[in-house]
């Protein structure tokens, strides 16, 4: 609730759209932005080195002890203990790695896809585009769920890298649908057309006009599907599909907290606060990013 | 303004959460359910009936309920009784004499005869039908010539061991003795049908007729199964219940069923998980548990034998010791499971305590007897069903891990994926296992570890010489000297631990207060229970 | 208009049939057997497997199956399930409760997305539309089964107002609390959609010439604003309502509510390819059908596109 700030708020209203470039400068000071922005970053700090966070002690599946099973916080084990014995606070701080590798990756991923079908799409147009848009349409048209139980079934161990994959293979269409129709609206632009005059090959338009031109509104859907990316794994997880221990996931965690809920609330309570903190933190970061660089939004 | 309206907002969302988290206690307000008609209703927790029908759900609630067997477990007495039948009597446990009830009639008025049993025998036992039941006539002769191992076509339609010799007579002949054919009679498999049930065979199976304590009245897809008690069964109290009228509440899981209990919408659930006893204990109070006193379940780490990496008894020993069952069943299992130190439960005839020497926690004579045994290099997997026990299987791995210095790595799989590896034999290492009996008999349980034995895929063991111990079990008429039998056969196997015994789980039944849960040898049977408001 | 819509009908026919082949080869290639999840631990004889296999022709090779089952639901077999149901009884007997609690939620996430979003959209930069992107984006955080579970027990148990679970009470009982539940948890994207989409119109030439004319405010806003607003959202909600039918796997299983949802875990978990096969090809054509309507929509509310 703390991103809720006046002053931004009236310079937002007030700015023209003909502002030059210049409003730019400094854009990552803003409070949206720093507050939004240090979230993001401390998430995938933690992500990438949890070991700063727990101070270089043991991980999260050593120095455990059954008997201590599910015991509320304390002064030595901060979040408590969750079910096998091992300190919480340890194994949530793990937990990030795998929600914002998927979130990212997935996103990279999708982002990829989407800009290069989409451009493609958005290009040729005839027949090409209606390959892609039926290819699309399958996708869309499958419920996403059972799409994705039915692909993450047929991997015999379920890791982050089965996750990615089977959310990377849904979350595409979406994005080739929005860089086509900003595609469309460059395509006939006139330096690409005298570019074509000039006897520029198709594959050279695309690189470095069409794609340059039409990838920001892509961008930053993107970056607010990163969000989007982390609830799914948890979501996918929580239903049994997702993760398997002996990973260490925020989705697995809640999963296994559900059937402690009144004997052990903190199980719940930690993993949900991070992974909405989390989901909060990207998404406001993309909203930020949006009003600040998509054209449309301004 | 704006301010109020945010904290409002927000204290909303925040005593979200808290609800959730269960802050504050449920009401337990268990109030009679019902449909206020005055009628002693009760109503138990089902999931959506893939049939209705006894012989094509062998573990189907409303199948015992609209079933009267030849033989039941009468619940005041906790023994084996002749129901439908006057006797069922043999002189070598491999002719059976069975004698029915004169004058016994199904639901709509056509009488029970010895045919009604046969044409439904023949009926389950034929292999295209794919009725659930059919495995249970394997034992009985002639099963062999209407389910070639060949797929080719059945050479027969009947079962040549079972004989009518008239209305209320008939004999059954088996392929070998087994003195469990009475227990075998008390299953839902074993049920009569009417001859309406096959003339009319879609219509049998959204209303069947049948014999039973309770008549069917209607089902109602993915929302409930009526059923009303039935005036013209003639069994004894103990074979029957205490409601007039039954309705299975159909739900896709235990967790909604439990939060409509505690809104005083449902007056029974069994199989109750482990997680959800003490919850329900502080939440309902503790004369909504039920517990059920003879333990029927056991857990077990089952070693395939063709796993050429586990094959060493000592190795298997070795495991066994590093496993500390008796921390895991006081912190984790909350104390609703016993370890397991044999390869029966305790409440059977022929459980010897301590059978099992290797399953005593020891985790320094482990580390010894691995050392002895040359180590083992590799990775122990375990698999397991992904949607059950999943900390449990966790917190063994975990165990072994630590406690032994070995490699553990679970597998968790679908259900189907676990069944189909166990059945064809490709499992890569240890799995989770689950084992419970259909009737109560050592033979249920040691039958596992016999040659093609019923549950033998799951390991593969073969010892002839336990083959022959069973053998004689089942076909020793004396219960004393089959007792002994059994228990020799369970000693020569626990030396090569095909199975690591681990927890006899307790079960628990959760009642509201109008519903007197009852359970007849360990099975909790929704029909069964009395009605007390 | 006409052609068009024949068109656009007689493309559905390579996307149905695409799209219900990945998932039968999906679940061909699935690992696990149907008939062991029939009876659980206890495995049937390998004799009466071997029939059943034959009965229901799991041997053949798979594309003698597919083409067995595509010809089959061209005459309108959807195949049966392994106790003998037929599988198109079993999605019709769930599909209205699943369209009651789609369509609920839909309603009730239209209005509150719409409310946010207009209240966000006019208020741009202030505290308010600060405050409303955080709210809804709230509900998207938090893992929708906490939400779901407080709710349950809170306005279920707690207060008592409706049955925490089941659709014994029948419509509006049993579904207003889950569909309020997935209408928070949905509304974000909608909310956050309008405000854009309002914000952008709210800045174009043709509003400041309203301005510049002496309209009043009210109405520029409701009379021209809004409307080109909602053009963008319309294509969102039409294809939102399609995505709502199949995706309430979580909030079926809390709140007990028997609609598609949960039918397609429990036959992906048994395997049972032609329940899951059927609930797809059900799904992608509700999709495709709901993708034309919504086109033809678009047609009629902005004069500006022509089809």
């Amino acid at each position: 609730m703390s991103t809720v700030n006046p002053a931004d708020g009236a310079q937002a209203v007030d700015r023209s759209p003909q502002k030059s470039r210049g409003a730019h400068r400094r854009w990552w000071l803003k409070p949206r932005f720093a507050i939004s922005g240090s979230i993001v970053l401390l998430m995938i700090l933690m992500a990438a080195f949890p070991q700063l966070f727990t101070g270089f002690g043991p991980g999260p599946t050593e120095s455990c002890d059954i008997l201590k099973s599910n015991q509320p916080p304390s002064a030595a084990h901060l979040f408590g203990i969750d079910i096998q014995g091992c300190d919480y606070y340890t194994n949530v701080i793990y937990g990030a790695r795998a929600s914002i590798l998927v979130g990212i990756v997935v996103s990279a991923i999708a982002f990829g896809i989407a800009a290069l079908v989409g451009a493609v799409a958005g290009y040729f147009g005839g027949w090409v585009d209606a390959v892609i848009s039926r290819v699309c349409d399958m996708a869309f048209g499958l419920p996403f769920i059972l799409a994705a139980i039915v692909v993450l079934q047929l991997f015999s161990e379920r890791n982050v890298w089965t996750v990615i994959f089977a959310l990377s293979l849904f979350a595409w269409p979406g994005g080739v649908r929005f860089m086509r129709s900003s595609v469309l609206e460059v395509r006939n632009r006139e330096y690409v057309q005298a570019s074509r005059l000039l006897g520029a090959s198709n594959g050279r338009i695309i690189a470095k006009h069409i794609v340059p031109n039409a990838i920001t509104p892509l961008l930053v859907l993107q970056t607010l599907g990163v969000g989007g990316m982390i609830s799914a794994e948890a979501g996918l997880t929580f239903i049994g599909i997702g993760l398997t221990p002996p990973s260490v996931s925020w989705g697995l965690q809640l999963a296994a907290a559900r059937d402690y809920i009144d004997a052990a609330p903190h199980l719940l309570l930690f993993p949900a606060v991070f992974l909405t903190i989390t989901v909060l933190g990207f998404v406001l970061f993309g909203e930020a990013m949006r009003d600040e660089f998509d054209p449309k939004g301004k | 303004m704006e301010r109020q309206k945010k904290t409002a907002l927000v204290a909303c969302v925040v005593s979200l959460m808290l609800a959730a988290t269960g802050c504050s206690s449920a009401s337990s307000q268990a109030e009679q359910v019902g449909d206020g008609s005055g009628e002693a209703t009760l109503s138990f927790m089902t999931s959506e009936p893939k049939s209705i029908v006894p012989q094509k759900d062998p573990g189907s609630q409303i199948g015992m309920a609209l079933c009267a067997n030849l033989m039941e477990v009468n619940s005041e007495t906790q023994k084996l009784e002749p129901l439908a039948a006057k006797s069922v009597t043999s002189d070598d446990a491999q002719v059976w004499d069975i004698e029915l009830q004169d004058g016994w009639t199904f639901h709509d008025g056509t009488p029970v005869t010895a045919q009604s049993f046969a044409d439904a025998w023949n009926a389950t036992a034929t292999g295209s039908n794919a009725w659930q039941g059919n495995g249970t006539f394997v034992s009985f002769e002639g099963y062999d010539k209407m389910n070639p191992l060949d797929g080719g076509k059945a050479k027969a339609s009947e079962l040549s061991g079972v004989k009518v010799v008239d209305d209320t007579h008939m004999e059954v002949t088996l392929k070998a003795p087994n003195r469990d054919f009475p227990a075998i009679l008390s299953t839902n498999p074993t049920c009569p049908m009417p001859q309406s049930a096959f003339d009319d065979e879609t219509g049998y199976d959204q209303a069947p007729v049948s014999n039973g304590p309770y008549k069917f009245d209607s089902w109602e897809h993915n929302q409930q199964v009526v059923m009303e008690k039935w005036d013209g069964f003639k069994g004894a109290e103990g074979f029957s219940g205490g409601a007039e009228k039954l309705i299975g509440k159909i739900y896709t899981s235990v967790d909604p069923a439990y939060t409509d209990m505690t809104a005083g919408n449902l007056d029974m659930i069994r199989n109750v998980p482990a997680t959800m006893v003490d919850k329900a204990s502080s939440q309902l109070g503790e004369e909504a548990l039920y517990k059920v006193a003879i333990g029927s379940k056991q857990q077990t780490l089952q070693v395939p034998a063709y796993v050429d990496e586990l094959t060493s008894p000592a190795l298997r020993q070795a495991i066994s010791m590093s496993i500390d069952r008796e921390a895991i069943a006081t912190s984790l299992l909350k104390g609703h499971a016993e370890p397991s130190d044999s390869l029966v439960p305790p409440s059977l005839e022929s459980y010897v305590p301590g059978s099992c020497e290797a399953c005593t926690f020891d985790p320094k004579e482990a580390k010894e007897i691995l050392a002895d045994d040359g180590g083992f290099e590799g990775t122990l997997t375990i698999e397991s069903n992904s949607n059950s026990d999943q900390q449990l299987v966790q917190a063994i791995a975990k165990q072994i891990q630590d406690n032994l210095g070995i490699k553990v790595q679970m597998k968790p799989m679908l259900g189907t994926e676990l069944s189909e590896r166990r059945n064809n034999q490709k499992l890569e290492g240890a799995a989770f296992g689950l084992w419970g009996w259909s009737y109560m008999s050592p033979d249920q349980y040691l039958s596992q570890y016999e040659t093609g034995g019923d549950g033998n895929l799951a390991t593969g063991y073969s010892n002839p010489e336990v083959d022959k111990l069973l053998r004689a079990a089942r076909a020793e008429m004396d219960d004393g000297k089959s007792t002994e039998l059994f228990k020799h056969a369970e000693a020569k196997i626990i030396k090569d631990l095909p199975a690591i015994p681990l927890f006899i789980p307790t079960d628990y039944g959760l009642q509201s207060k109008c519903a007197v849960l009852n359970d007849v040898q360990g099975d909790l049977q929704y029909y069964r229970a009395g009605y007390g408001c | 208009m006409l052609g068009y819509t024949v068109r656009r009908i007689l493309q559905m026919i390579p996307v149905l049939l695409g799209a219900t082949f990945i998932i039968y080869a999906l679940t061909f290639l699935m690992p696990g057997d149907p008939i062991s999840a029939l009876t659980g631990e206890r495995p049937l004889p390998e004799a009466t497997v071997m029939q059943i296999r034959q009965a229901y022709h799991l041997d053949d090779p798979f594309f003698v199956q597919y083409g067995n089952y595509i010809l089959g639901v061209f005459r309108g077999d959807f195949g049966i399930d392994f106790f003998g149901r037929p599988v198109l009884d079993l999605i019709l007997e769930r599909l209205p409760v699943t369209f009651a609690l789609a369509l609920t939620a839909w309603v009730l996430k239209l209005f509150i997305g719409l409310v946010i979003g207009v209240y966000g959209g006019l208020r741009r930069g202030q505290s308010g539309d600060h405050f409303a992107l955080v709210f809804t984006v709230l509900f998207m955080g938090v893992p929708g089964f906490v939400i779901a579970l407080g709710a349950q027990t809170y306005f279920g148990v707690h207060l008592g107002w409706v049955d925490p679970a089941g659709i014994r009470a029948g419509w509006p009982m049993a579904f207003i609390l889950p569909a309020l539940v997935m209408a928070f948890e949905a509304a974000a994207g909608l909310a956050r959609l309008t405000r854009t989409s309002l914000v952008e119109v709210l800045r174009a030439e043709y509003l400041r010439t309203a301005k510049a004319k002496g309209l009043s405010p009210r109405r520029i806003i409701w009379g021209h604003a809004l409307r080109n607003a909602m053009i963008p959202v319309v294509t969102y909600l039409g294809l939102s309502l399609a995505g709502m039918l199949g995706g309430a796997v979580i909030i079926e299983a809390i709140f007990n509510i028997p609609g598609i949802g949960g039918l397609m875990v429990s036959s992906i978990n048994n395997k049972e390819g032609t329940i899951v096969v059927g609930i797809a090809t059900l799904l992608v054509l509700v999709y495709l059908v709901f993708n034309l309507l919504v086109d033809l929509t678009y047609g009629l509310i902005d004069p500006r596109v022509r089809i």
